[in-house]
């Protein structure tokens, strides 16, 4: 099929070295979770699950307190919960991209990446959920939350944003999984037929629904997996979107602005292809993926990086106009004041408290990935892994400048405060690491990390070379054939 | 003179007489007595060839209860199976514990003779007969000989029953597997091809063969399989459009149910009812989206008939590496042109890497 070769004529290549085999692909990621986990693995490993069990002490802890034990104040109600509930949705959004709307677009290159993606989608939306759920104070009572009859014979609000982010995040959560369980069903059948032990063979045989590559099957699959990718687009643009509604609905000046939704996607974009890129970066050396993921996949990636980080650099210009354009000294007062720091001083003379969480979120988020304008830059593997690392610490600062900095001096300055957070703020936080580290380490163990299937499809020799014409020559022969009888 | 010289020849004849008479004397004494100790060792060794005849006789007893048992053994076989084989084997075991009953009993006969002609020769030795002594004693070892060779035979026989006996069971067993083994059917031709180009070109003969209830199973998702297969299009979409246009009229129904009809509430002084269906859109929009996720899984699985775990497909090893790196076509019995000739002659013509018959089990 020539709309799926590379166009030589504009440089396009196979991602992939040439020759390698169906087999070769098969070897590199089953063989993952057949051979015992090297040493790096291991050394992720038990930190991670140290983080994680003191999430759940955390929890614990919160639980019984109340989350006053949580920097929260008045009049910052929302802050690092918030601000991590909407750092990890965003994290999720790259995979959701990638293995949608790329697929959509038809690009090829995201079959390397895109299990991998998907499945830090699933995690990094848990993780994103236990913020919201504990932060209703009381977590025991969070089915209110959902459209079920309860003791106080009260609906939910249906016209609250915050219920819109509900069901956003529910069927994100739930669509993401499904999306990511249907793209593993062959690849599952793949290490089912590995398999030695009948351990193995019966968990994965039991996982993969006696899936036997099919063609009748793959023709519903096909156009399955292409419904999934059309839902989900829009899904994630909407998830992202309902989220912003939280704050843009509201009559808080720096929140209540109509550029927040696609400002909020694209950072979600943002900083979910950083995510990607630093474990995929770790993952890649540690179980030898360098055939699978090559550095070409790695420089599209920087690409996608550098194009979305100049979209959030323009949201923030414009943020900025706009705040200066509307003639609104509300909000030209936190823009200037509570983020810039020193547009507009205070009666004493000072800037706002907070001007260096805006400023380390522009220079992370705006500023580090310019370098990726070199290809040397977009190619060398130490400079990427950095300016990942910069832009999520960069997305996470921008969270926090949009809810705490929009809070802390507001309309009157009587009721002005500020934020500082609590240890459990910290420990909470680092703890989601453990979760999402230890679920995303014993996926890599497990579970094929690469779309076995989809990158097979991806090679030059998967298709027939002469369909197009088969039928042609088909009928050439039956007339040629009783010529010489003649 | 002479008359001296002849006496004392005479003499001298004489005494060489008696000295010959003597010696013959003394000769006859020490043959008779060698005689004797011959005897009595003939006697010996008669006895010896006794103890081992009753030895063997022993042997031989021991031989015939191996064989007996080895006998009963098989006969248990038999009472429990109904193979011929059994049958026959049990029958040679039993033959053969009776061959080694009878080599016992010309044992033991051997063995009381040789016991006998043991007693005898000592008997002779006692009467200074060494004559008699030595054919008994010779007649003893015969018998003993005998009585070995019995036990031979008889230890011979033993070991032919066991091994009899080994036959009934194994013969048994075997039946039992017979049982116990479902019979098979055949359930499909499946044939592997190497190539993208091969299979599709293979498909076509098989489409244009006229099969209905065949496939291709392939690792990924081929280009060109659906019309080389002659497939219709699928319908998973309508599914996924009615599960999706279920979500938004719940969507509608719920909200306004809940926040309408059932328990109106005034928040803001914002509308309820038609009005309030700005604020509807985001969760119509998100309850279309999980049920067409859901339509679309169900519906995949539905159409797919699966999942599946028993289909005789998996019956071929070689199947494995239909979700590696090779190509196959499968043709079911279920197909109305299935013919085990035909299809087979069909398929080879496609040539295909290797062609299997898979068989499945009944019931």
């Amino acid at each position: 099929m020539s709309a799926h070769a590379p166009i030589h004529e504009i440089g396009e290549r196979h991602m992939l070295p040439e020759g390698t085999t169906f087999n070769d692909v098969t070897e590199t990621v089953a063989r993952i979770t057949e051979t015992k986990a090297p040493r790096g693995w291991w050394i992720l490993f038990f930190p991670s699950l140290g983080l994680l069990g003191l999430m759940v002490a955390c929890i614990g802890y919160l639980v019984t307190m109340g989350v006053g034990v949580w920097g929260n104040n008045a009049p910052a109600y929302w802050a690092w919960d918030i601000t991590n509930f909407v750092w990890w949705i965003g994290i999720g959004h790259a995979g959701t991209l990638i293995s949608a709307i790329l697929f959509l677009f038809r690009q090829n290159w995201r079959t390397s990446i895109n299990r991998f993606a998907e499945a830090m989608t699933v995690f990094a939306v848990l993780c994103a959920a236990i913020f919201p759920a504990l932060h209703t104070g009381r977590p025991w009572f969070d089915y209110y939350l959902f459209p079920i009859p309860n003791q106080m014979a009260m609906w939910p609000n249906f016209k609250s944003p915050l219920m819109w982010d509900v069901f956003a995040v529910n069927t994100y959560l739930t669509i993401s999984v499904i999306f990511w369980y249907v793209g593993l069903i062959p690849d599952l059948a793949t290490l089912r037929d590995r398999s030695k032990s009948l351990l193995r063979k019966r968990i994965y045989g039991a996982l993969a629904l006696g899936w036997r590559g099919s063609h009748r099957h793959w023709q519903h699959y096909e156009r399955a997996y292409l419904i999934f990718a059309a839902i989900s687009t829009p899904l994630v643009l909407s998830v992202h979107s309902v989220v912003s509604f939280d704050f843009a609905t509201s009559v808080i000046p720096g929140w209540h602005t109509t550029i927040f939704p696609p400002y909020f996607v694209a950072g979600a974009v943002f900083s979910g292809f950083a995510l990607v890129l630093t474990l995929m970066l770790i993952v890649r050396t540690v179980f030898g993926l360098h055939n699978l993921v090559t550095i070409k996949h790695l420089d599209l990636m920087n690409k996608f990086m550098l194009a979305t980080g100049i979209m959030v650099g323009y949201a923030y210009a414009m943020e900025f106009f706009i705040a200066w354009y509307s003639g609104n000294p509300y909000e030209s007062w936190v823009f200037f004041h509570n983020r810039l720091g020193f547009g507009y001083l205070d009666e004493q003379g000072n800037w706002g408290p907070l001007w260096w969480s805006y400023w380390a979120m522009v220079s992370c988020n705006v500023l580090a990935p310019q370098v990726f304008w070199s290809k040397r830059m977009r190619t060398s593997i130490p400079v990427m892994f950095v300016v990942t690392i910069f832009i999520n610490i960069g997305m996470w600062f921008e969270r926090f400048v949009i809810i705490v900095t929009s809070l802390y001096r507001d309309f009157i300055p009587g009721s002005w405060g500020s934020f500082e957070p609590t240890w459990i703020d910290i420990c909470l936080y680092l703890g989601t690491f453990g979760l999402f580290m230890t679920l995303f380490l014993l996926f890599v163990r497990w579970i094929p990390m690469i779309a076995i299937a989809e990158v097979k499809y991806t090679l030059p020799q998967a298709h027939p070379t002469h369909d197009d014409h088969h039928e042609e020559d088909h009928a050439h022969a039956a007339e040629a054939a009783p010529a010489p009888a003649e | 003179m002479a008359d001296e010289k002849n006496d004392e020849t005479q003499e001298k004849a004489s005494s060489e007489e008696s000295s010959e008479k003597a010696s013959r004397e003394m000769s006859d004494e020490l043959d008779t007595k060698a005689a004797a100790e011959e005897a009595d060792a003939a006697a010996d060794e008669a006895d010896e060839a006794a103890a081992e005849a009753e030895a063997a006789a022993d042997d031989a007893k021991d031989s015939e209860h191996v064989a007996e048992r080895a006998a009963r053994d098989a006969e248990y076989d038999e009472d429990h199976s109904e193979s011929p084989r059994v049958e026959e084997a049990t029958a040679k075991a039993e033959a053969a514990a009776e061959r080694a009953h009878a080599d016992r009993d010309d044992a033991k006969e051997a063995a009381s003779e040789a016991k006998k002609d043991a007693k005898a020769a000592h008997d002779a030795a006692a009467e200074g007969d060494p004559e008699a002594a030595k054919a008994a004693a010779a007649e003893a070892k015969a018998e003993a000989a005998r009585a070995k060779a019995d036990a031979k035979d008889a230890e011979d026989a033993a070991e032919e029953a066991i091994a009899a006996m080994h036959t009934a069971d194994e013969a048994k067993l075997a039946h039992a597997d017979e049982d116990l083994e479902p019979e098979k059917r055949p359930a499909l031709y499946l044939a592997q091809y190497e190539t993208p180009n091969e299979l599709v070109a293979a498909a076509e003969k098989v489409r244009d063969a006229g099969y209905e209830s065949w496939d291709c199973h392939t690792p990924y998702p081929m280009h060109g399989l659906d019309e080389a297969m002659g497939l219709r299009p699928t319908k998973i979409g309508i599914i996924s459009f009615v599960a999706g246009m279920t979500g938004l009229v719940t969507a509608v129904l719920m909200i306004q149910f809940m926040n309408n009809w059932d328990y109106p509430i005034n928040i803001g002084g914002k509308p309820v009812g038609a009005g309030a269906f700005p604020s509807m859109v985001p969760i119509m929009f998100e309850l279309t989206i999980l049920l067409t996720g859901f339509g679309t899984l169900f519906g995949l699985l539905h159409l797919a008939r699966l999942p599946r775990h028993h289909h005789p497909i998996f019956e071929s090893d070689r199947f494995e590496a239909a979700t590696d790196d090779k190509f196959f076509i499968s043709i079911e019995v279920e197909d109305e042109k299935f013919d085990l000739d035909k299809t087979r002659a069909l398929l080879e013509s496609t040539e295909p890497s290797h062609l299997e018959l898979v068989e499945e089990e009944i019931g």
